[in-house]
């Protein structure tokens, strides 16, 4: 039975967490615009005191700032809302961290509508086109906090730039300790023949389960993914689901204008894979305030729209 | 003074009404510049709530944004919209987010990203200038929020510009958001950046309704250069849950909460 669960700290504890730890053994520092409190790294400023740099709220200047110490040999970690990191120090990143190879981590914390009690200036639905459109950096998406445990020392010794999007305050675990995680390498969480859910973050994954346990009880056979790298996107298992099943559907919580659908769309088109594709996740428009499961139907990417549509696709061939 | 000080009591009482009715919020910087607010709204601004865009209107940029339950609880106060509207703060639909928003009658500017609230009344002032248009522009920034390089890039650009038609206030409560400003980043001396900066600058007790009347009104006779007023003031001002207490940034605030701070403030008796 594929289903989250309570565990035992949230998604933000179990990064500091985890910093706390590599930091005893690795140069790693972390870096915050005013928002520790927020992005539970007061939690690793408390452990490491010298290693942690309250830049103040200046984003720009935090990306600058941590660009340089990675060229000095530091592994500097910089937080901010994803509407900051995305928007904010663009050019920052571009310039500063991205064109002088210097291999800064981006936590990037309440992406697409996670961060609507804040309202349109503070949720990001473009990020993940943002930031996929620049070459060199990878793009995670964390589910759950066993993912941000595992993968954490990966990403400290993996010399590129990080993207690391991430829902500060979830509890909800899917996996379990002995689970192995690959940069790169999407999860199949069910293996059917009708029709491959493909997600992307917790919120997304909630409804793909949802989703897959209506379709089965209609009889259809599901395959579930969690591709919680989005960039580099895993080519190889997106195709193997387009040959296995009638339908491909990808359900993020992201802009489906250029979010993990339009990188699988184009992947798909461009290896002449002309596969029934069905995108759910947040349209091209400006954020509002609203509770999340409020904008998950309003955009459409609830288990319900979600079942609705892929049955009238199902019937059509 | 006595009906604006029962004004600065309501708009204390309504924006945390507002805020109770999602059961948390910005209430420190809300309380701190609930007192600006009454000054402006009660007695210096030319507005017209019957029409929110007129063009003769004196604009406001409210550009820490998160502060939104403040103007609005003005806003309502003012005939913009009805006070009942105040209880659907950041509901599904609504027309109150707790960032300052445009969909909110009176709202000009939609905020929320800091810093860049100052570059909009710059250029709000600049254009009114070319216009020819006499109406005044009115900038409510954080302390913590002039961390951000905008606001040194916009305070360049006013005094450049000869922008006196601007009038910006800093809420200096002395707290951001993970802490007390001089611990997260310092900015020694306000007042003195601005003033090298080419500002006209005022310091005054941001409590204290005469003095910021006074200020302003100082403050529209000078000629010739944009000017700062720094309000010296407590962030959670006017609720002992808040006043004078460490990280009072955003905090849980309850019915229960309303009830004791309409007590505090005394508008029972009024
Ligand atoms: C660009 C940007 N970075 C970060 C934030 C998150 N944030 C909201 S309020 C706040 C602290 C603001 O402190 P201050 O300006 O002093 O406001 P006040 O104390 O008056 O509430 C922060 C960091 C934001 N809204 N915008």
């Amino acid at each position: 039975m594929i289903m989250f669960r309570e565990g035992e700290v949230d998604q933000r504890t179990a990064l500091a967490n985890q910093l706390v730890e590599e930091a005893k053994t690795k140069p790693v520092y972390a870096l915050d615009s005013d928002l520790a409190s927020s992005s539970g790294l007061n939690i690793f400023a408390k452990e490491h005191p010298e290693k942690f740099i309250n830049c103040g709220i200046q984003e720009a200047n935090m990306f600058g700032v941590a660009a340089a110490m990675a060229k000095e040999g530091f592994i500097p970690f910089v937080h901010t809302f994803s509407s900051f990191a995305s928007r904010r120090a663009l050019d920052q990143l571009y310039v500063s961290a991205i064109y002088n190879e210097s291999a800064i981590k981006i936590i990037s914390t309440d992406p697409g509508i996670l961060n609507s009690a804040n309202g349109g200036t503070h949720v990001s639905f473009e990020d993940i086109g943002i930031i996929s459109s620049l070459p060199n950096v990878v793009i995670i998406d964390f589910t759950d906090p066993i993912m941000i445990n595992k993968l954490i020392p990966h990403i400290i010794d993996d010399p590129r730039i990080y993207y690391l999007r991430m829902q500060r305050k979830t509890k909800e675990q899917i996996y379990e300790r002995n689970q192995d995680f690959e940069v790169g390498k999407g999860i199949v969480l069910s293996l059917g023949n009708d029709v491959a859910l493909i997600c992307n973050s917790q919120l997304a994954l909630k409804e793909g389960i949802k989703a897959k346990n209506i379709l089965e009880k209609k009889g259809y056979s599901i395959s579930l993914i969690d591709m919680f790298t989005v960039k580099p996107l895993d080519e190889e298992l997106v195709l193997k689901m387009a040959r296995r099943c009638k339908i491909v559907a990808i359900i993020e919580n992201s802009s489906v204008r250029n979010g993990l659908g339009a990188i699988i769309a184009d992947t798909l088109l461009m290896n002449r894979q002309y596969t029934e594709l069905l995108k759910f996740g947040i349209p091209e428009t400006l954020g509002e305030v609203g509770s999340y499961d409020y904008l998950i139907e309003k955009y459409g990417f609830d288990a319900n729209n979600v079942v609705r549509v892929i049955e009238e696709r199902l019937n059509l061939l | 003074m006595k009906s604006l000080y029962k004004f600065a009591k309501l708009i204390r009482y309504h924006s945390m009404e507002c805020i109770a009715s999602c059961g948390s919020g910005h209430v420190g910087g809300v309380l701190s510049i609930a007192d600006l607010l009454a000054v402006l709204y009660g007695k210096i601004m030319n507005i017209d709530s019957s029409n929110p865009l007129w063009e003769e209107r004196d604009r406001l940029v409210m550009s820490k944004g998160h502060c939104g339950p403040a103007l609005y609880a003005a806003l309502a106060l003012k005939g913009f919209f009805p006070i009942e509207e105040l209880r659907t703060l950041n509901q599904n639909g609504t027309r109150l987010p707790s960032h300052c928003n445009t969909l909110t009658p009176g709202v000009d500017f939609s905020t929320g990203s800091l810093g860049q609230g100052a570059s909009l009344a710059v250029g709000v002032a600049l254009a009114l200038k070319k216009k020819n248009n006499p109406a005044r522009t009115f900038l409510i920034l954080g302390d913590g929020e002039c961390n951000e390089g905008q606001i040194w890039e916009s305070a360049m650009f006013a005094a450049h510009y000869g922008l006196d038609n601007i009038i910006a206030f800093v809420d200096q409560n002395k707290q951001q958001l993970d802490g007390d400003t001089r611990d997260v980043m310092s900015m020694e001396n306000l007042e003195e950046s601005f003033l090298s900066f080419g500002w006209f600058v005022k310091k005054v007790a941001g409590h204290n309704l005469e003095k910021i009347e006074e200020a302003i009104l100082n403050a529209i006779e000078n000629k010739g250069k944009p000017s700062l007023i720094v309000l010296d003031t407590i962030k959670g001002k006017g609720w002992t849950g808040a006043e004078g207490k460490p990280k009072v940034h955003h905090l849980p605030f309850t019915e229960k909460d309303l009830e004791i701070l309409k007590n505090e403030i005394g508008l029972l008796g009024d």
